[in-house]
């Protein structure tokens, strides 16, 4: 009987401590999503030497490659070794379901990646601290288009961490063996193609033939035939799609064709996980890729030869996407000081320099980039990029019209699409979006 | 779990009070604090875990919650959810239609090939005359007792194109898991039907036209459902053996005696008596199907082009990816809705066929 | 005459037999064909692997690898932490079910008191509840209680399973009343007389409730999905290994994938096989109850 007394005290405090904790969790995501409409006034001015001695600090992010990983766990390194912190970069594998769990248990990481197309969405659910006044030095040697990306409603979030452009990735001994040159437009481009595809998609995938480009059947590479055709998903402040012009049905038709014809593949389709996996493993001889692609490629495959171009132009010139992604501190942040204090470090002149010259990637700051591009000059295209790029950000919610350009752009691959379809869908999908 | 109320006793009506019914096998007159004692602990867990969370499911869906903030600040929105899956055309619509066109080719699949399977291989192990049925038993069963998530991989594996499928097959490779072409669409092709006929194309339901309807499983679903049928068939044969064992070998043997072939003897003597395993195990695998995630999950996430997305998936992908909680509670009360019709049905059959 | 009459069923006999084994050979190597490559594959190199997907022995030039097995303890594969996590989840569940299925279903079976017969029906009802209606409340719920991406979360829930209860009321059910009549002549309180009594007999229910149990909460995914996926140092082998193709990036070391498979699989087999008759008649019981 005593035994039994004390299982049922033990489930009974059990109990109680649960209901406890639930109602210590209500208060704090109350008091959380209220905090940000204040804003920026935290007065306190951020030293880096303040006591972070032995303070635990959480860096959520995801990671495209071994060579990332390491890049940015050296620099959280540093840190810890400048301040006496014990930080650490946790990359998530399936980062955004981990990102909204943790912040509805109340324990959301100090500091974590936002991608400029997701700042809306989590602005708006009021989850994200404002960047206080004088927490990060130098504001503004940002480039503006850069802190817009990620200002909602007039408020700025969160420092960038970097940026990207996408460029034309190729393989210059195989254009010399091909005997083309590297293509500046689009009838270079397919030419190239035609002449770089040397078997079938299923030869492709067995590693045995060479197709002239891999590209990722989704928007955000296809966007950038849009913008080279004058066209665009949506108007700048996204309040309608745009997508039902010739510019944009000449785009997707061109890219259509040249996947019909197998000349462009799309890396599922030959066993792998990304195009710029496909032309490590030599399926492909061109891709587009952004900044991101250098550093995978000089670690996986080391004695893969690579050059970088611009984008070769459209019937209305240049247009690349720009992508980029944030340091974010929650509303309910444990330890807001301490957080901030860590981005800080990682996006001044000085980190977002060393992070940038480790990992390829671009300094969202302007007095740093001569430095960048006087280390950097193989990768001038993606600078060059970066004059005429289009920001990835949209509304909330706008994910879902993304999914279905995605959809129908694999349809319109395998020909159960066509293009007008595609545009009727997407333009159907977004307006949902727009309107409700 | 099917027999509610004949394993809850014969029982006198009214509400009589408990030392009255001065019962077989009661204990002591104290019974009545005693049994909440006992009882307590695993029935308030089933409140908080089971109980409410069937009534927040219903609360939830009529309300526009993230999922990530507190649901109480969350606006109440009506039947907007249930309008948005159902009615209204749009991409919420042709999403959730796509899900049930994709778990119903899904089920209609499964469920009659798993069973049949079962059926054949639980009545060959059932002869007297095969030695060895323990380990046969065993090697059958061993895939339903791995974790769905390991028998997926190791699936993924085998199906890449570069993969042991592939080389096993005649066929040039097949890129099974991105191949989103519908199987029916596929034979269709193969007799010239390779474009939508004008009617299948202009006649449309929620938002897709009848030749998407009848895409039938793509070819990355197709490999899924091969892969679940490989895991549940065990369990259901082992179902079957246990019911083979309560018929009488007097019956089988006089059905030989009469010259049965045994082809006659399965189709006319073993089927009929089995009826009420049949129906139990179809009603296992109906409940089961529409459930189907673990699978979907691990395997492409929904692709290629959701094709492979189910309604109990777009649940999860909805609440905890695309930060829509209140929508994916009003499928889940949609699938509920599903799930609920099956097993009634059911029931109904047992029913009418006097069968318990 | 006879005796050729006798000759030909001899010989339809026997081709019956073959026909026999011949079908049950085929669905075997069917069912288990893909675990020995998968085994033999987690000791494969990855060129290996590539060139030669079903060949059940390693290419000699290239030769047998731990290599596999070694990529299961890295910096985002975890499968060391993985297993531990599994392993106290299911250790803790079980216990607690067996605890408490038992207590309600002796209650169930051989008390009798107010709100019993409610009690039961509505354990009936949940059971009939899917599993996947109540993924979001579920998240609620522990959001509200504060036990998300905890221990707490990951094992309080998965405790209370209306199929134990059930289970375990009708094997008491089975059990004799002349026992607790006997029991209770002789001055046993009810508690002496469910421990000493009636456990000891119900032990064949227990057991099954147990394997059934282990075998659940070993290979759950959606659970520990929902309750952890905010804290990595708390995925179990089925959350890590869902994750592992995603955790590995770009490149896909199906050696090391799939000897976390194996992993996953090993404690689950050695249960299977100790205990494989009470799994029979667990899965059987349910049918024939049904």
């Amino acid at each position: 009987m005593k035994r039994l007394k004390w299982a049922f005290l033990l489930i009974a405090l059990a109990l109680v401590a649960a209901a406890c904790g639930g109602s210590a969790t209500t208060t704090t995501t109350t008091s959380g999503t209220s905090a940000p409409t204040e804003g920026g006034d935290t007065t306190s001015s951020v030293a880096p030497a303040m006591a972070l001695d032995g303070v635990d600090l959480k860096l959520w992010g995801w990671s495209s490659s071994e060579a990332e990983n390491t890049a940015l766990s050296d620099l959280v390194g540093q840190f810890n070794t400048a301040t006496g912190a014990n930080a650490e970069f946790q990359p998530q594998a399936d980062y955004d379901v981990a990102l909204q769990s943790a912040m509805a248990s109340g324990a959301p990481p100090d500091v974590f990646y936002i991608d400029s197309f997701k700042l809306a969405d989590l602005a708006d659910a009021g989850v994200l601290a404002p960047v206080p006044t004088g927490a990060l030095s130098s504001p503004d040697d940002i480039y503006p288009s850069l802190r817009e990306a990620f200002t909602f409603n007039g408020t700025w979030y969160c420092p960038p961490k970097d940026f990207s452009t996408l460029a034309l990735v190729y393989d210059p001994e195989a254009l010399q063996a091909a005997g083309v040159d590297v293509p500046t437009t689009w009838e270079e481009l397919a030419t190239a193609a035609a002449a770089l595809t040397t078997g079938t998609t299923a030869e492709i995938a067995a590693g045995d033939a060479q197709a002239g480009l891999a590209m990722g059947v989704e928007y955000p590479r296809w966007g950038s035939f849009l913008f080279q055709a004058g066209a665009a998903l949506t108007d700048e402040a996204v309040t309608k799609i745009t997508l039902d012009t010739p510019g944009a049905t000449d785009a997707l038709q061109f890219i259509a064709d040249q996947y019909q014809a197998g000349y462009f593949i799309s890396p599922a389709d030959v066993d792998a996980g990304w195009a710029g996996e496909a032309f490590g493993q030599a399926k492909s001889a061109m891709t587009i890729e952004g900044n991101w692609i250098i550093g995978y490629l000089q670690d996986t495959f080391p004695d893969r030869n690579f050059a970088v171009a611009e984008l070769p132009a459209g019937p209305a010139g240049k247009g690349t996407f720009a992508f980029t992604v944030c340091y974010g501190v929650a509303a309910d942040a444990p330890n807001p000081d301490a957080s901030w204090a860590f981005v800080e470090y990682l996006t001044n002149p000085e980190g977002s320099l060393a992070w940038t010259n480790a990992f390829n990637v671009m300094p969202a700051r302007a007095s740093v980039s001569n430095d960048w591009i006087g280390s950097h000059p193989d990768l001038e295209a993606f600078v060059a990029g970066a004059d005429y790029a289009k920001r990835w950000g949209f509304i909330p919610g706008f994910g879902d019209v993304i999914g279905v350009f995605n959809d129908n752009a694999a349809g319109l691959v395998d020909g159960s699409v066509t293009v007008a379809e595609l545009i009727a869908a997407v333009t159907g999908a977004g307006n949902d979006v727009i309107d409700g | 779990m099917v027999k509610a109320k004949t394993a809850n006793g014969p029982r006198r009506r009214g509400g009589h009070r408990a030392t009255k019914l001065a019962p077989r096998g009661s204990l002591h007159s104290g019974d009545n604090f005693l049994g909440l004692v006992f009882t307590a602990p695993a029935m308030i867990g089933l409140v908080i875990f089971v109980a409410i969370p069937i009534l927040l499911t219903l609360w939830v869906s009529f309300r526009d919650w993230n999922g990530f903030v507190s649901p109480f600040d969350s606006s109440y929105v009506g039947l907007d959810n249930y309008n948005e899956l159902l009615f209204k055309p749009g991409i919420r619509q042709t999403d959730f239609a796509r899900s049930i066109r994709n778990n119903f080719y899904y089920v209609v699949g499964v469920v009659p090939i798993q069973t049949v399977l079962s059926l054949v291989i639980a009545v060959i192990l059932n002869q007297k005359f095969l030695k060895g049925k323990s380990f046969f038993r065993t090697a059958y069963y061993f895939p339903s007792i791995t974790s769905s998530i390991a028998v997926t991989l190791i699936f993924i594996f085998m199906f890449q194109s570069q993969g042991a499928i592939n080389a096993v097959l005649p066929f040039d490779n097949i890129n099974w898991l991105n191949n989103a072409n519908g199987m029916i669409h596929n034979v269709l092709g193969v007799f010239g039907v390779d474009q939508a006929p004008g009617w299948a194309k202009s006649v449309e339901f929620m938002g897709l036209s009848l030749w998407e309807w009848m895409a039938g499983p793509s070819v990355a679903m197709f490999a899924i459902m091969m892969l679940v049928t490989w895991t549940t068939t065990g369990t259901m044969m082992l179902i079957f053996l246990a019911g083979l064992q309560s018929i009488s070998p007097s019956v089988e043997e006089a059905a030989t005696v009469d010259g049965a072939s045994s082809f006659q003897r399965f189709r006319y003597v073993i089927v009929p008596m089995m009826r009420p395993t049949i129906y139990f195990v179809v009603t296992l695998g109906l409940i089961g199907t529409w459930q189907v995630f673990d699978q979907i999950y691990a395997t492409n996430f929904g692709g290629p082009r959701k094709t492979t997305i189910t309604p109990a998936f777009w649940i999860y992908f909805q609440s905890f990816r695309n930060s829509e909680a209140g929508l994916a509670a009003a499928i889940a009360i949609l699938l509920f809705v599903i799930i609920m019709f099956f097993a009634f049905l059911q029931r109904r059959v047992n029913t009418s066929k006097g069968v318990t | 005459m006879a005796v050729v009459t006798a000759k030909a069923s001899d010989l339809s006999q026997i081709a019956k037999r073959v026909a026999g084994y011949a079908a049950l050979i085929f669905f075997a190597l069917l069912f288990i064909m893909p675990f020995i490559l998968t085994i033999v594959t987690s000791f494969k190199t990855l060129p290996d692997i590539q060139q030669n997907p079903v060949q059940l022995w390693a290419d000699p030039d290239m030769g047998w690898t731990l290599d596999g097995i070694r990529g299961l303890d890295t910096s985002n594969v975890r499968l060391p932490r993985w297993a531990f996590n599994s392993f106290v989840v299911t250790t803790t569940v079980v216990i607690g079910r067996v605890f408490l299925d038992s207590l309600a279903g002796f209650a169930l079976a051989k008390m009798k008191f107010r709100g019993q017969q409610v009690m039961f029906a509505s354990v009936v009802m949940l059971l009939a509840v899917p599993g996947v209606v109540l993924l979001i409340p579920k998240f609620l719920i522990m959001k509200q209680l504060g036990i998300l991406n905890s221990y707490t979360g990951l094992i309080l829930p998965l405790m209370f399973d209306a199929f134990g209860i059930f289970l375990m009321k009708q094997f008491f059910e089975q059990l004799p009343n002349e026992m607790l009549e006997a029991a209770a002549i002789d001055g046993a309180s009810t508690w002496q007389t469910f421990t000493k009594v009636m456990l000891p007999l119900a032990r064949p229910g227990l057991i099954a409730l147990t394997i059934l149990s282990i075998q659940g909460v070993w290979n759950d995914f959606m659970h520990p999905l929902i309750a952890v996926p905010g804290n990595p140092d708390l995925a179990t082998l089925p959350l890590g290994l869902a994750n592992i193709r995603a955790a590995f990036g770009n490149a896909q070391p199906w050696n090391t994938i799939l000897a976390g498979t194996i992993i996953a699989t090993i404690p689950i087999a050695i249960v299977f096989f100790a205990f494989q008759r009470y799994f029979v008649q667990g899965v059987a019981g349910s049918g024939t109850k049904g």
